[in-house]
């Protein structure tokens, strides 16, 4: 399922290799920001800030924007699939529960005021939930990167600066406490959140000329995949930090998706064209507004389901 | 044993002419494998000495024998098979030099003729509405605060053969403020001049709206005036040509129709002026020219304009903020010195 910058939600088939089905929502205005899947029910998130819920009958709606400028991610929890989290520019995190639509959750509070007493400025971009319970990890385009426990305090637990680039991307390593970050610059480091000096990078990825856009972490084998504005899918090792594949893909990319049962036998070395058994077409993007830097490339599509209730 | 040698019957000896002998043994080693062959890359070094390539025996023999037989050709003075084997000698055995950009790494971002994905999303980037024709270009030059003798010189020289270009003094404006202002004002690029040390040596370069921003580093710059001493035009109507020369990667074709967009998409071939952004090894080096047609085939070249050399250091998506798209990091990305990027 990919949600376009023209407010169109497309589904993509593995299988068939083909689009199954598109829809056009006119929700705010705006680029749709993020897609979440909710007991077989779609959730869009614009870039305006709202966040709709498409049941058959009725649509709910959140207004993730009360304040701020635009809305840049949402984010749902895998383990329990009724919690959102949205953060944008000068809009802080928020936790919102899909039953309950009309407060959020959990309002994130903004650190104390820097040495000169002036407020430290926020811009959400990436967000990502830990598995240690209540937990979400959060990375800013002013080159933070918090970690937030929503029973204990509302101030994040954890906040250090790295580097001088935005962050663009965040993940969670799955069973561990790690969370791997990407800048505009072009560079991704794994930091671990419960150390004693979280700042420091457990390690660092590199190989990129271009910023990072997207970030998976396999869930039991030790990979990396990257995706990046320079036209590059790259797999990294987590625990070594060496590059193990990289591929030219012609457009910018701005999101990658792993498949559950990839193997490591799946990355065959690239010769020539590349047309691999596990990689999906890419697919450019049907531009209206013009952007054209948000294009989208899906490979290796999680398991969807192929009957998309709408 | 001399029985069979008498009884075999007497075979007049058959007599080659020397241009036969040569065309024959040209033939040979034309079968062998042919001298332009790629190089594998590789170079043999030892004792910290590059070898030469190394022929194989019997061709490094038949090419000497070839030569001697031309030479013989040429002291019987048999002028026209001379000729004629000299030619075939030469086409044969003249090896490709090897240059950095001969040998340079396959770049696998190289753009092939006919790319249709390359093609749809060019017709939706930036630039898509210059290269349709939809507006005329003009450009906002600025440097620095407080710009020397060789900055001004060179601002005052890319204003004269940038048509529509207009040089501001800078007085501390930041640059942000002034990408908004430029957009309300009607700007399509902007031009800052960066200056270290009396000389500039940075060109960002912002495509307005919402375009794609790049930061060069300039170097070696002349003025117009001491490139074209006794020729020197001064300013000249006539819209110029652009030439933009080896841009093959992805990342190259965008920087070139980034260069290409700031001039007006309509030349005036009537001034016969040309620019050329010529790319070599990743310095793009620019050029001014008047050409005149003596013939067909021969082209008088008068310089004139400024010269300069740029290296692109970064590109990045928005104008002056945004993601990067392409960041040159040296100790990652300079490891070989045959890979380029552009």
């Amino acid at each position: 399922m990919m949600g376009l910058h023209n407010q169109t939600i497309k589904v993509f088939d593995i299988g068939i290799k083909a689009y199954t089905s598109a829809r056009e929502i006119k929700v705010g205005e705006g680029p749709i920001v993020s897609l979440a899947k909710w007991n077989d029910v779609t959730v869009s998130a614009v870039k305006s800030g709202q966040i709709t819920v498409w049941h058959s009958d009725e649509t709910k709606e959140i207004n993730a924007l009360k304040s701020g400028e635009f809305l840049s991610r949402m984010r749902q929890d895998h383990q329990s699939p009724n919690m959102i989290a949205t953060g944008g520019k000068e809009n802080d995190l928020q936790l919102w529960d899909l039953n309950k639509p009309e407060e959020p959750i959990f309002k994130a509070k903004n650190i104390k005021p820097d040495m000169v007493q002036l407020r430290v400025p926020v811009w959400v971009s990436d967000m990502t939930f830990l598995k240690e319970p209540n937990c979400i990890a959060l990375a800013t385009r002013h080159c933070h990167v918090r970690m937030y426990d929503h029973k204990r305090q509302r101030r994040p637990v954890v906040n250090f600066e790295w580097e001088e680039s935005p962050f663009t991307s965040i993940t969670s390593v799955a069973d561990k406490s790690q969370v791997v970050v990407g800048t505009a610059h072009g560079r991704m480091g794994c930091f671990d959140l419960r150390m004693n000096k979280p700042e420091h990078p457990v390690r660092i990825f590199k190989s990129f000329a271009g910023a990072v856009r997207d970030i998976v972490v396999h869930p039991h084998l030790p990979l990396v995949f990257s995706v990046a504005l320079d036209r590059f899918l790259r797999v990294h090792h987590l625990e070594t930090g060496k590059l193990i594949h990289k591929e030219y893909l012609k457009s910018r990319l701005n999101c990658v998706l792993v498949r559950d049962d990839f193997e490591e036998g799946d990355l065959l070395p690239t010769r020539g064209k590349p047309k691999r058994k596990w990689m999906e077409r890419k697919m450019e993007m049907e531009e209206e507004m013009g952007y054209d830097s948000s294009e989208e490339s899906c490979e290796k599509v999680r398991k969807i389901e192929d009957d998309e209730v709408w | 044993m001399a029985k069979d040698i008498l009884s075999r019957p007497v075979q007049a000896p058959v007599m080659k002419s020397i241009a036969e002998l040569a065309r024959e043994k040209l033939r040979k080693l034309e079968q062998m494998v042919h001298p332009a062959k790629p190089d594998p890359g590789s170079k043999k070094i030892k004792n910290g000495q590059v070898l030469k390539r190394k022929q194989s025996k019997a061709k490094r023999l038949l090419i000497g024998q070839i030569r001697r037989l031309r030479k013989r050709l040429k002291r019987k003075g048999k002028f026209d098979e001379l000729r004629e084997i000299m030619e075939e000698e030469k086409r044969l055995t003249k090896l490709e030099p090897r240059t950095l950009e001969s040998t340079r790494e396959a770049d696998e971002t190289t753009v092939q003729e006919n790319d249709e994905e390359v093609e749809q999303e060019e017709a939706l980037d930036a630039f898509a509405d210059y290269y349709n024709k939809l507006y005329e270009p003009r450009i906002l030059v600025t440097s620095s605060d407080n710009p020397h003798k060789a900055t001004v010189s060179f601002i005052r020289d890319l204003c004269r053969i940038i048509p529509n270009a207009e040089a501001k003094w800078r007085n501390r404006a930041s640059i942000k403020k002034t990408v908004k202002n430029a957009k309300a004002n009607g700007f399509t690029d902007l031009i800052f001049i960066n200056e270290d040390k009396r000389m500039p040596n940075g060109l960002l370069l912002i495509h307005l709206p919402e375009g794609p921003t790049a930061l060069f580093r300039v170097s070696n710059t002349r003025v117009g005036k001491s490139v074209a001493k006794k020729h020197y035009i001064g300013d000249t109507d006539h819209r110029p040509e652009v030439i933009l020369n080896n841009f093959t990667t992805r990342l190259g074709r965008v920087v070139g129709r980034m260069l290409g967009a700031i001039f007006h998409y309509d030349p005036e071939f009537k001034g016969r002026r040309v620019c050329t952004f010529h790319n070599q090894r990743d310095y793009i080096f620019f050029r001014h020219h008047r050409y005149e047609f003596r013939n067909q085939q021969k082209v008088n070249l008068k310089e004139m304009g400024p010269r300069f050399t740029l290296r692109l250091q970064w590109l990045q998506q928005g104008a002056f903020e945004g993601d990067f798209e392409w960041n040159l990091k040296r100790h990652d990305m300079e490891t070989s010195r045959r890979r380029f990027f552009l």
